[in-house]
Parts: structure tokens; sequence; C-alpha cells
């Protein structure tokens, strides 16, 4: 009988905090289909680097690379944990990981994966009136980070912050999820400052330009579209 | 006509995004053998490309050409149509109409799998895909099923391979005999190729394909003829079956080819061929970390025992410099290929700076024979707005 009243607040407790990532989730998601617009800046990089992302679910998603310019056409497809680049001089698309570099200190997974429900399961490691701590730990391989700590306010649930960890525990990256302003009906964080532990004094900032809801067909997210 | 009806403006749509752009360049290469500037042009490409998206239907709209005027010689401008298509996406199907060039396996060295395009060889086997495949006029639809995508292609105009040119410093005559070069003309509607692709990527990243397609032989081959001394190509229609799979295993990516080809014509000695059952295969390798991206790939073609083993490194994320080195060699015959790119790219001025090395045997089971340790320079400076 106790196994069974356990395993049942275990439920519980897994989909009450998968609703609460969910809710999490939504201030950087306006919809289950959308895209935006965004910039990334890095110290040193004259050009910043821009994207146009089209995401679709939790698992699909298309990035066009709008500048450097030579660094046109690079773009990425993700389907489900699977990631390829395109290589336009050589016209082949390359399969690569969701926590490779894609530039300065973003991974490809930092703009094209933008939901944690689903990809992992949360615990509350602490809470007060101010913020809540959750601990998220991955449900698949391939992810691009395999532990993430994440910081949010205690009343709306917005992300203030994450520390993403290696499987060991070792916090390898920072972000803090900044500028919120009020886009398509929710106020939202158009700014996510990474900073890299691995490399002193390295950081990148990943700036949401425009985002729109649209509903893309799932024909395009095929590897033809790369090109 | 039908490039007409391709580009009709699209104003009852509002274009979700669009990007235009006019690249104007000068592309030479230099062949020691020829011992001058050889096969220089004058290169115009503009592209157009809009998406629109429904909630029904979503439409993209592709425009690029590829306009050479020659100055090395008196060939004529050709226009060469690379991506001129209309395409509707709904959820589950796409069908694209056009001037396209089909996606069909694509790797470095010889392309294998590749069947459904033809190629330009005006500079025989150097330049990379993005020079080297020409469009055909088709119908290149899809459909999605979950992991599952099943591609149809019917091909009106099969298009052809653009050979070296007669008297160039790839002219496989060698000026001795009566050889035409240059784009070999097939008609319309005469004989079409179609065929079906699959491809099913499978929970842990196994992605397996599957092809079945009837066209012409590819690479063209020429035919002589004793009694009148000309040299002019082949069109002759084959079935092809294929099979490919990739595999991601952490930072590695394991990927095959298969193709057999029925009753294909193969290279014998010299310019003649023969009818034969055309076994070919592909094992690569791809490790991606950092900048760099490593190639490794092993191909075979089993019906005439040429055996290439290739390796490729590029790096990529510098500011304005990508080089890559490549090294493709048979490893039981002497054809050997080595090839060092450097890409460099300053706000609009691109200029590509690439070294070929080229030598070859003069057995059956090598490609490159008619060239001995050969040295080819390209320099390519293009100016885009």
């Amino acid at each position: 009988m106790k196994t069974w009243i356990s395993i049942f607040f275990l439920s519980m407790s897994l989909w009450a905090h998968g609703d609460l990532l969910k809710e999490v989730d939504s201030y950087r998601n306006p919809g289950e289909s959308y895209s935006m617009a965004v910039t990334i800046k890095s110290p040193g990089e004259s050009d910043p680097a821009k994207f146009l992302v089209y995401l679709k679910g939790n698992d699909k998603t298309l990035v066009k690379v709008l500048g450097p310019k030579n660094n046109l056409g690079r773009n990425m497809l993700m389907i489900g944990e699977n990631m390829w680049v395109y290589v336009p001089n050589i016209r082949r698309s390359v399969r690569v990981s969701l926590n490779q570099k894609l530039t300065g200190e973003a991974a490809n997974g930092d703009i094209s994966r933008m939901r944690w429900a689903g990809d992992y399961k949360s615990t509350v490691e602490s809470k007060n009136s101010k913020e809540t701590v959750l601990f998220l730990e991955a449900l698949k391989e391939n992810l691009t980070y395999a532990k993430i700590r994440v910081w949010i306010s205690s009343a709306d649930k917005r992300p203030l912050k994450a520390d993403f960890l290696t499987l060991s525990g070792k916090v390898i990256k920072t972000a803090s999820y900044e500028d919120y302003k009020t886009v398509l009906g929710k106020n939202r964080p158009m700014k996510i400052h990474i900073v890299d532990h691995l490399k002193k004094d390295q950081f990148s900032d990943i700036i949401i330009e425009k985002m729109e809801n649209k509903n893309f067909p799932d024909t395009l997210f095929v590897e033809k579209s790369l090109e | 006509m039908i490039l007409f009806f391709l580009l009709i403006p699209f104003s009852l749509f509002a274009q979700d995004f669009s990007s235009k752009s006019f690249t104007a360049g000068l592309r030479s290469s230099y062949f020691t053998d020829g011992g001058k500037f050889d096969n220089s042009f004058q290169y115009y490409q503009p592209e157009y490309q809009d998406e629109t998206f429904g909630e029904k239907y979503s439409y993209k709209r592709n425009m690029k050409f590829r306009v050479f005027d020659y100055v090395s010689s008196n060939e004529h401008v050709i226009i060469d149509p690379l991506d001129v298509s209309f395409e509707v996406l709904s959820d589950k199907t796409s069908f694209q109409v056009g001037f396209l060039r089909y996606r069909f396996s694509e790797t470095f060295g010889f392309q294998l799998l590749d069947v459904a395009n033809p190629r330009d060889y005006s500079e025989y086997v150097f330049n990379d895909l993005s020079w080297a495949k020409r469009s055909v006029f088709g119908v290149n639809s899809r459909f999605k099923f979950n992991s599952l995508e099943v591609q149809l292609i019917l091909t009106l105009w099969p298009n052809a391979d653009r050979l070296p040119y007669k008297n160039s410093a790839f002219d496989i005559a060698l000026g001795a005999f009566d050889y035409q070069g240059g784009v070999h003309q097939r008609p319309w509607l005469e004989n079409p190729e179609y065929g079906a692709r699959f491809k099913y990527l499978f929970q842990n990243g196994f992605d397996l394909g599957g092809l079945a397609y009837h066209h012409f032989t590819r690479p063209t081959f020429n035919q002589f003829n004793i009694s009148t001394g000309q040299i002019r190509p082949t069109d002759k229609m084959v079935n092809s079956l294929g099979a490919s799979g990739s595999y991601v295993i952490q930072d590695w990516v394991l990927r095959g080819d298969l193709l057999f080809t029925a009753n294909d014509l193969i290279s014998g000695e010299g310019l003649a061929y023969k009818e034969a059952n055309h076994y070919q295969s592909l094992l690569g390798v791809d490790r991606t970390w950092g900048d760099y991206v490593l190639g490794l790939q092993t191909q075979s073609d089993f019906s005439n025992d040429r055996h290439f083993g290739g390796v490729r490194l590029e790096k990529n994320n510098l500011a304005s410099w990508k080089p890559s080195v490549m090294l493709f060699r048979n490893y039981q015959a002497e054809d050997r290929w080595f090839q060092i790119k450097n890409q460099f790219a300053f706000s609009n001025i691109k200029v590509d700076l690439i070294y070929d090395n080229i030598d070859g045997g003069n057995s059956s089971k090598e490609v490159f024979g008619i060239y001995k340790n050969n040295d080819r320079f390209l320099v390519d400076v293009s100016l885009n707005y």
C-alpha cells in the first residue's frame, strides 16, 4: 500500500513540476509554432551573428543564417535530438550535436531547442517568497545540457537565471534572462546573457529582435530546406 | 514561357521572409599542362527567395541564375537556371516544380548516389558541388509521415552534363579527334527520368534511406566513331537501386551509401566503355569538434575495381578565412587528387584560391589517367550586393 501511495505522490509531483516547467517555458515560447529573429553578440566579433529561427513544438527547428556574410547559408535543422548543419560550398549537410558551438559562447541548442518541459524532469531544490530554484535532469540523450539549475520568480514563474551543468555536475555556463518586454501578449525575456565558466570573461548576448506566431508545415522541417 | 509563369509576382500574399542578392565575379583557372589561364569567365548570379506561411498552405519561390560569360574562349554566353521554382507546402505534403537541383546524397570527392542531377565537367572533377551540380526541369513531391519522408521525382527535362570544352586544358580528345565538348543538349519530354526515394529517421538517430531511379547514365560517356573520327556523347537510360544510412555516436557520424545500376556504362581502356552491372559503395566517418569538420571515407566501384580513400578537413568560424584540405586517392593504383582551398570573405568581396594536384596511371582501374602530376590553380573573385 505504501508503495502505491509513494508512486501516486511521485507521479503527482512529476506532473505538477511538468506543468511548472511548461509555465516557465511559456515565457520564452509564445506558441506551439513560431519564428524569431535572433542576433548574437560576442566580444571580439566585429559582425554580430544573425539568425531567423522557425520552431514547431519541441522537436522541429530550422535555423537560417542571415549574417555575417561569410556564414550565409550555413543553415541548421533540428529533428528530435538530431541536428544537421549545411555546408553551402560543398552542398552537403553534416550531422552535428546540439551542444556544439554555434557562435561565441552560444551552443546550437541555445536557439534551436527552447523548451525544457518534456526534455527534463525537475525537482524543486529551494523556494522562498522571491525565487524558486529548480533542478532539471535530462530525460533524453544528446540534449544541449545534461543538467540545468534554474532560478525562477516565485510570483509569476518567469525564468531569471540558469546554470548549465555537465553530467558530473560541473557548471559550464550561466544564462541570465534579461530585458523583459511585452511581446505577443506576455512579458518575455528578449535578451539571454550567457557566460562561459570554462573560458574566463567570455560571454555572448542572445538578443531576440522579433517573435511571430506562424503555422509552419511539417514538410518545412526536412534537409531540403537547409539549401 | 515556363520561367515567366514561375516568376509571376506573388503579390496576393504578404511574404513572411524574402531575401535577394546579386553576385558578379571572375573565375579563372590555370592548368600547368595548358600553360595558360584556361576556362576563364565572368559570372553573374542574381538570387531571390521568398516564403509565405498560411494556415493551411505555405509557399516558397526561388529564383537563382548563373550567367557564364566566357573570356578565354569563343563559347556562347550560358544562362543556367540553378533554382527557379515554385513550391507549395502543406503539413504532410509538398510539391515543387521548376528548374531544380535535387538533394541526392552529397559527399566529397566523387559523388556516388547522385544519379538524378547532371554535372558541369568543364573543369573535369575539380569544381565542388555548388559549381558542378546542374539543374533539371521537374516536379519534386515529398510526403512526410512522422519520421518517414517519401520523395517522388519526375524530371521532364533531364538536361545533361557540360563536358570539357574542345581545345581546353581538359579536352578529353587532346585535340586529336573531332570532339564536341560543351553543353550536351537533350530534348524536353522525350526521355523523362523518374523515381522515388524514402528516408526514415529512427528514434536512436539512425537515418535510413533507399532509392529507385530511372535515369540517363551519369557521368556521360563519349562514343568514338573510328570511321568518322568523331567523339560524341552517349544517351542511354538505365535503372538504379540505392540505399544510404547515417548514425551518430557522440561526436562521430557514420555514413554509408550503396548503389546498383543495371546494365550501366562503365569505363574501359582509354576512351572506351562497356555495358555491365555497376556496383558502388561508400563508407564515411565525420567528426565535428570545435571549429573543425573532419571527413574520412572509402569509396569503391566494384565493377571497375576502383577503390578510393579520402580525407577532408575544414575549419570554420574564422572571421574572414575558411581553409580546407582534401586528399583523395586510389589505394590500389596511382590515381591521386589533392586539394587546398582557401576562401576569404571581406564584407562584400569574396576571394577563393584553390590549388589542385592530380595524377593517374593508364590502367582501366584509373580515372585520372590522362593527367601526370598536374597542378591547377583557381582564382575566383566576386562582389556581392
